[in-house]
């Protein structure tokens, strides 16, 4: 049965009723004393009473009786059944705690009247009632689907398509017929729903990166790695996050990823478990890493659509995408205990249609624990937290193919709801399977489930690979799961530990005293065979384990290095139109023009939602993600102290102006590589003890869209190469075109560069913030002379295109930095990026409450609002101006003075601050929260 | 040296850096998980000084600290008789407010925000008999607000012990930012004194009540 408890908080006496469905087999009585009124023994421990006790806070709200449920509308909002509430273990364990045995559980919520209006719901994960609901159960129904058996030997090219089209494998024709081909070169009658599935995610861009294998990029990666030789590289591209050498022999693991398809459909879901994929990757780094910060990256679409004018009536709004972004990073990365060290939010009409979702972490282990495990011949293959359920299907090949109607309907369980809770009590015991030793391999469930993470680790065993699965042993939170559902699923919060054989009691041991279920499932066999089974009898394992009950899956490893790779056109766009007209900057309309900069959605001031994230959880945060008096400027550079009473620093920067990627990619890629290097340098790191981590987004249906990576991946290797700064992590997803009714929309082609460098000792960091009036400012470094690609020219609802920035002698002028840096006499510095040097001066001003007399004439003021990424603005004493000029030459360029009152001075003209501050304080909540 | 238990529920995370304060301040910190508690295997009472720590303690997926009150309350007498002092910071304090530790009347409401609040926040000590805060009297001490249900509130609150309030900002809107019990040997407060690791101001604390015991 359902028992139902309402609970409505006190304070407000609101229309908003907080309701918890509890399935329990057994009737409640309401109280013991009724019941021994009625002198009847008491047949076990807890009572209603007992759990209203539980639900609700007396002091801040209370139970509302059925009876006294206001009357008329209402919606009741709650997961379906597929979906399992995040909330239902912990309100088992507490139900237990009071002697009442709950079976299944969920939270839902009922909102009368105008509470209901801007309820955000989904139909891929929640279920609304408007009557009362008659709940029957709380569990996910169904039966378990028998096996599917295809003979592809039999089947035409078309009916090969078709079925690579109807069960959503995203396989193109080419593969289909490989695939074709094993079966018939291996004689087997028909292949399974496991085996056409297997392949598939294997397959799957997300997995094998064909695309980028084709073009070749990867390689191009690789060896500008290889050959930069950074003694600092400890690992690069073979994990889950890349590795850096820190101090005192740790290293620190770097992964950003995007998660864009998901966070598009159901943003909170999808925006949840980004976060959470990032967090496990570092957690599984390696034989272990503990997360020690995260950051946050989202670009969404238009909030007044002008661009694609109808989109909104094809997908979710900016709106909803963005307040959803803002509580799923807050309702997760909080519960982890890890904090944020970097967050910013976008808004640019091509990511109207998929939104760029990317999230990061840090993480830091031991020197011997930085190096990929192998599991050994014999060792278990053991899943540890969540269940395993039909959540998260084809995750792998929808993220590498588009979204369609057909994806929307048919597979509607490939968004899933996050839970922290398991992911965090992981976190913990991780580190004790690190430092026991317990594991000799370690990997996390991202996309394609059991497929990718014991498919990759089996091929590490020994010199052939091979590992052996039970399907049957796997603990499901779903009834109804075939075999190809169990070895596909996504479920989140799981972590994939080949546990060596005399380490087992141990693992185990940690596993339960940290609260996490973990459960053999395979053994690593050394055969050179990836076998699935489903033998609910077979529970013992060894290398030497035979095949038995029902095969799923048994083909040797060296089959999947056949993936055939996609012929790929590479279209050269057309020659772009410069010039774009904007209106002259003059003195009368300055403050307007500045308004229409820092007023911007990409410059305005985010700290309503940043200060959402917990971000000094750990107690080793040294520069968050806002700093000034005022605690409202979004940072460029986070700082951490990962070692407890040690000075050492290290250092995150991060760079992505979608205006910049719409103007011109791939000069865009070298400016934001450029920026997130000069962040780092300007606070006093030293370029070789910088790395780098590439995020790309490039949309699939462009026909232009390889050329512009190509030309992306080459620039971008280059410069790394140039500079001594190795890219040592990176994702690619190629799914940033989607359709809105007739409109297809493309992302520009894009990279996020995410850059971490390391400092021996924090107080060696030059602050961003101004220290003293009197003191000048100088912008330094390469400058550009247009507006293309700018805050400004997006405010006209222009892009143009962008100079190329000349780079031969930008490793000198990198070192030059470094060197007045460490001379000490910069008192502060900043990075000029988006918005230019204006919004760097008006968010100076609002840092340290002083102001500044610029000392630019009339047909310069335009400079103010260039973007000149890989320059600088320092604060120095007047006294070294001259050394300054000296070093730097042509690349220095007064800004002007540094004064006491809070004053933004133009053209002797004092700007009126009210007026900007207003602009750039309110847009955040006008356009995301309606206020 | 004095022993401090840090108490370790699932969904605790703020232990390590709360066990560094306490080893700062001259204290052996030792994390005591409560199923050792509850199975017997460890006497809550077996320590100098008491600390439910910061985090999300069972996900607080049913009101903040609700959990893991139910699951210890049943042990608090013992440390209560014990005359141990104890300290709750952040969902410790919102464990201590529901397992009824400073009394009734008393509640941690969601801040008037609506949402949750991570910024700077100081707090001014206020005269008390606290074993935490002695001799701190009238002092600003700086250490961050995490927090979105952290306004203290309840019918009761005008007659509790109150020995910090928010200066000059709150991060959740109410002035009071942190309570002691009758006797001065409970102190709970939602904002963090073990962050970052060594703030000489929240270190203050910890230096005071090992002193005391």
């Amino acid at each position: 049965m359902i028992e139902r408890i309402v609970v409505r908080s006190k304070k407000d006496k609101g229309d908003v009723f907080r309701i918890y469905n509890l399935e329990i087999a057994e009737f409640l009585l309401v109280s013991y004393a009724l019941w021994n009124k009625a002198n009847l023994p008491v047949p076990r421990k807890g009572c209603l009473l007992d759990l209203y006790d539980l639900f609700c806070d007396p002091e801040t709200e209370e139970i509302v009786y059925h009876v006294n449920m206001p009357k008329g509308d209402f919606i009741e909002v709650m997961y379906h059944n597929g979906v399992i509430d995040p909330a239902q273990e912990s309100i088992i364990i507490a139900c237990k705690a009071v002697g009442v045995e709950v079976e299944a559980a969920k939270i839902s919520h009922r909102y009368y009247g105008e509470a209901a209006k801007g309820v955000i719901t989904n139909k891929l994960v929640h279920v609304v009632y408007t009557e009362e609901p008659v709940l029957k159960t709380l569990k996910p129904r169904g039966n378990r689907k028998e096996m599917q058996w295809f003979d592809l030997v039999a089947m035409s090219d078309k009916e090969l398509l078709s079925l690579s089209k109807d069960r959503e494998l995203a396989l193109s024709l080419i593969q289909m017929q490989r695939l074709r081909e094993i079966q018939r070169e291996s004689a087997l009658p028909k292949v399974t729903d496991v085996f056409l599935e297997t392949f598939a995610a294997r397959w799957s861009d997300h997995c094998d990166h064909g695309t980028w294998k084709a073009l070749g990029l990867f390689k191009i990666l690789k060896d500008a790695t290889a050959k930069i030789g950074n003694i600092n590289l400890v690992s690069a591209f073979v994990d889950n996050a890349g590795g850096w050498l820190f101090y005192d022999n740790r290293v620190i693991a770097l992964k950003p990823e995007t998660h864009n398809s998901p966070s598009q459909k159901e943003p909170y879901g999808g925006q949840l478990t980004k976060l959470g994929g990032v967090l496990r990757d570092v957690i599984e780094f390696a034989l272990g890493a503990f997360p020690i910060g995260n950051l946050e990256m989202t670009t969404v679409g238009e909030f007044h659509p002008k661009k694609y004018h109808l989109i909104n009536n094809f997908t979710l709004s900016a709106k909803t995408i963005a307040q959803e972004t803002v509580r799923a990073i807050a309702d997760y990365g909080n519960p982890m205990g890890v904090p944020m060290l970097l967050a910013r939010m976008n808004s640019h009409p091509d990511f109207g249609g998929k939104v760029f979702a990317l999230g990061g972490s840090v993480g830091i282990t031991t020197l011997e624990a930085a190096i990929k495990g192998k599991p050994g011949v014999g060792d278990y293959f053991v899943i540890v937290g969540g269940k395993t359920g039909n959540d998260g299907l084809h995750g792998a090949t929808v993220s590498s193919g588009e979204l369609t109607e057909h994806t929307d309907q048919g597979d509607s369980c490939h968004v899933q709801i996050g839970n922290p809770f398991i992911e965090q009590k992981m976190m913990r015991a991780g580190l004790e399977i690190r430092d026991k030793g317990c594991a000799s391999a370690r990997t996390d469930f991202g996309a394609a489930g059991i497929v990718s993470a014991a498919g990759e680790m089996g091929e590490e065993v020994g010199e052939k690979g091979g590992v052996l699965i039970n399907l049957a042993l796997v603990r499901l939170k779903c009834a109804g799961m075939g075999n190809w559902e169990i070895a596909l699923s996504e479920s989140q919060e799981r972590f994939a530990h080949a546990i060596k054989p005399e380490k087992l009691a141990e693992a185990m041991e940690i596993y339960a005293r940290y609260g996490l279920e973990a459960t053999i499932v395979g053994v690593f066999t050394g055969n050179g065979r990836f076998q699935f089974v489903y033998d609910p009898e077979l529970e013992e394992f060894s290398a030497a384990t035979q095949l038995s009950g029902e095969i799923a899956f048994d083909v040797p490893y060296e089959l999947f290095k056949n993936n055939p790779l996609p012929q790929l056109e590479i279209i050269q766009p057309p020659k772009k139109e410069k010039r774009f007209v904007l209106p002259e900057i003059t003195s009368s309309n300055i403050e307007e023009m500045i308004e229409r900069v820092v007023g911007h959605f990409n410059c305005c001031n985010q700290a309503i939602a940043t200060t959402q994230y917990d971000s000094t959880v750990g107690g080793k945060t040294h520069w968050g993600p806002l700093y000034g008096k005022n605690y409202n400027i979004g940072s460029h550079l986070a700082v951490l102290k990962p070692i407890y009473g040690e000075d050492y620093g290290l250092c995150l920067s991060q760079s992505f102006s979608p205006e910049q990627f719409a103007a011109n990619p791939r000069q865009a890629a070298l400016n934001a590589m450029l920026d997130a290097i000069v962040t780092q340098i300007v606070a006093g790191v030293r370029r070789n003890d910088i790395c780098l981590a590439d995020n790309f987004y490039t949309p699939n249906k462009d026909s232009c869209a390889y050329h512009w990576l190509t030309e992306q991946v080459k620039a971008i290797a280059d410069l790394s190469i140039k500079l001594g700064t190795p890219f040592i992590t990176g994702k690619d997803s190629s799914s940033g075109s989607a359709y809105c009714g007739e409109d297809l929309i493309n992302v520009p082609p894009s990279v996020c560069i995410t850059a971490m460098g390391k400092i021996n000792n924090v107080a060696r960091l030059v602050p961003p913030q101004w220290q003293s009036p009197g003191n000048l400012l100088f912008a330094i470094g390469p400058r550009v002379q247009s507006f293309g690609g700018s805050i400004f020219a997006s405010s006209f609802g222009l892009e143009g295109d962008l100079e190329e920035t000349d780079l031969s002698g930008i490793d000198k002028y990198l070192d030059d930095l470094s060197a007045i840096i460490s001379s000490g006499y910069i008192k502060s510095a900043v990075p000029i990026n988006k918005g230019g040097i204006i919004l760097r001066l008006f968010e100076g001003i609002e840092t340290s409450g002083f102001g500044v007399r610029t000392c630019l004439a009339v047909k310069k003021l335009k400079e103010l609002f260039f973007e000149h990424y890989g320059s600088v603005l320092v604060e120095i004493e007047e006294i070294y101006q001259s050394q300054l000029e000296d070093i730097f030459g042509e690349l220095i360029t007064p800004i002007g003075r540094i004064v006491p009152e809070k004053h933004l001075i133009v053209q002797n003209s004092a700007m009126d601050w009210e007026r900007l501050y207003k602009a750039w304080s309110n847009k955040f909540a006008k356009e995301v929260y309606g206020s | 040296m004095k022993k401090a238990y840090i108490l370790y529920s699932p969904g605790t995370n703020c232990e390590e850096e709360t066990m560094r304060a306490f080893e700062l301040a001259g204290a052996i910190p030792e994390l005591l998980f409560l199923d050792d508690v509850i199975s017997g295997k460890k006497k809550i009472s077996d320590c100098d000084l008491f600390c439910f720590p910061g985090g999300f303690s069972f996900g607080d997926h049913i009101g903040a600290g609700a959990i893991a009150a139910a699951l210890i309350k049943d042990f608090i007498p013992e440390l209560l008789e014990a005359q141990i002092p104890v300290i709750g910071i952040c969902n410790g304090f919102q464990v201590m407010v529901r397992a009824g530790m400073f009394g009734p009347g008393i509640a941690l409401a969601r801040n008037d925000s609506g949402v949750f609040c991570s910024r700077p926040a100081q707090h001014e000590v206020i005269g008390s008999n606290c074993i935490w805060t002695r001799n701190l009297e009238r002092q600003i001490l700086s250490f961050p607000a995490a927090h979105k249900f952290g306004k203290l509130s309840g019918e009761n609150l005008s007659k509790a012990n109150v020995v910090m309030d928010y200066y000059p900002h709150s991060p959740n809107g109410g002035f009071e930012a942190a309570l002691t019990s009758e006797n001065g040997l409970l102190l709970g407060l939602m904002d963090h004194p073990e962050r970052p690791f060594g703030n000489p101001d929240g270190l203050k604390l910890f230096w005071n009540a090992i002193t005391e015991v």
